[in-house]
């Protein structure tokens, strides 16, 4: 008989997952999950702020590289003269 | 409705779900909580567009898939074994919904089940042991019910296949 069940489950091995009883949770899990989401939300105040920080500086690079990447469209004699030196080139006073 | 209203109406499915796939309690417990902590952070959001059953049943299915592989991955690196036939998650079968006598049987089982991949493995659980209909899981899975059934063939077929070959060694 015990030998017929087997044969029966090797052709449908899938049967045999009826037979799997339900389970309660811990109660205790309740209480468990409530404990992680306050302290993830305690958490998360400091990152936020770093999070504002991180922007910011970001924000202060990205104008900083503007201003310094943008041509001056007003070309005074001073910015000329400091364009025009190429300090690679040799001088010859005489 | 609320979240502890939630908790109380789903606790259960999403701890059983969670057992199918890790087949022990320390695991279940643990997903359970994460999928109850994404569930508090989205149910202000869910919209109803599925019915929350549904939902629930969609983030269990995919915090246990993300827990076992983030536990294989785990695995792998304390063995720097980057063999991928060892993918398939080996945790302790200590199912508390199997009774000691089956215990022997069903750790076999899903032994075998474990290495299906993770469509036929859901749809198994889904439709063998949550007794659920083709359509459910077909509407849980967002797939037509023709694929579902080809999906449950193929699992049949591929268990079959592992367990003849688990036999034979």
């Amino acid at each position: 008989m015990k030998e017929k069940t087997s044969n029966k489950h090797m052709e449908r091995p899938e049967d045999l997952l009826k037979n799997i009883q339900k389970v309660q949770p811990d109660p205790k899990l309740y209480a468990a999950i409530k404990q992680r989401i306050k302290n993830r939300e305690v958490e998360t105040t400091p990152w936020s702020l770093l999070r504002i920080a991180a922007i910011l500086c970001g924000l202060l690079l990205c104008v900083e590289a503007y201003v310094i990447m943008t041509p001056t469209t007003v070309d005074t004699d001073a910015t000329i003269a400091i364009v025009s030196v190429n300090s690679n080139t040799i001088y010859d006073d005489n | 409705m609320n979240f502890e209203s939630i908790y109380l109406k789903h606790s259960s499915l999403v701890y059983n779900v969670a057992l199918q796939y890790v087949q022990n309690k320390e695991d279940a417990e643990e997903i359970t909580q994460d999928v109850f902590v994404k569930v508090y952070d989205k149910h202000s959001t869910f919209k109803g567009g599925s019915a929350l059953k549904t939902w629930v049943y969609r983030i269990t299915i995919n915090t246990s898939l993300d827990f076992i592989k983030a536990k294989n991955r785990k695995k792998r690196a304390a063995f720097k074994n980057s063999d991928d036939t060892a993918l398939e998650y080996v945790g302790d079968f200590n199912h508390p919904g199997v009774l000691l006598e089956n215990k022997e049987n069903m750790a076999r089982l899903f032994n075998a089940i474990n290495q299906l991949p993770e469509n036929q493995r859901t749809v198994l659980i889904l439709l063998k042991v949550d007794d659920l209909s083709q359509k459910e899981v077909a509407e849980i899975l967002d797939k037509s019910l023709k694929a579902i059934e080809s999906i449950f063939q193929r699992a049949k077929t591929n268990l079959k296949k592992i367990l003849t070959n688990a036999e034979g060694l």
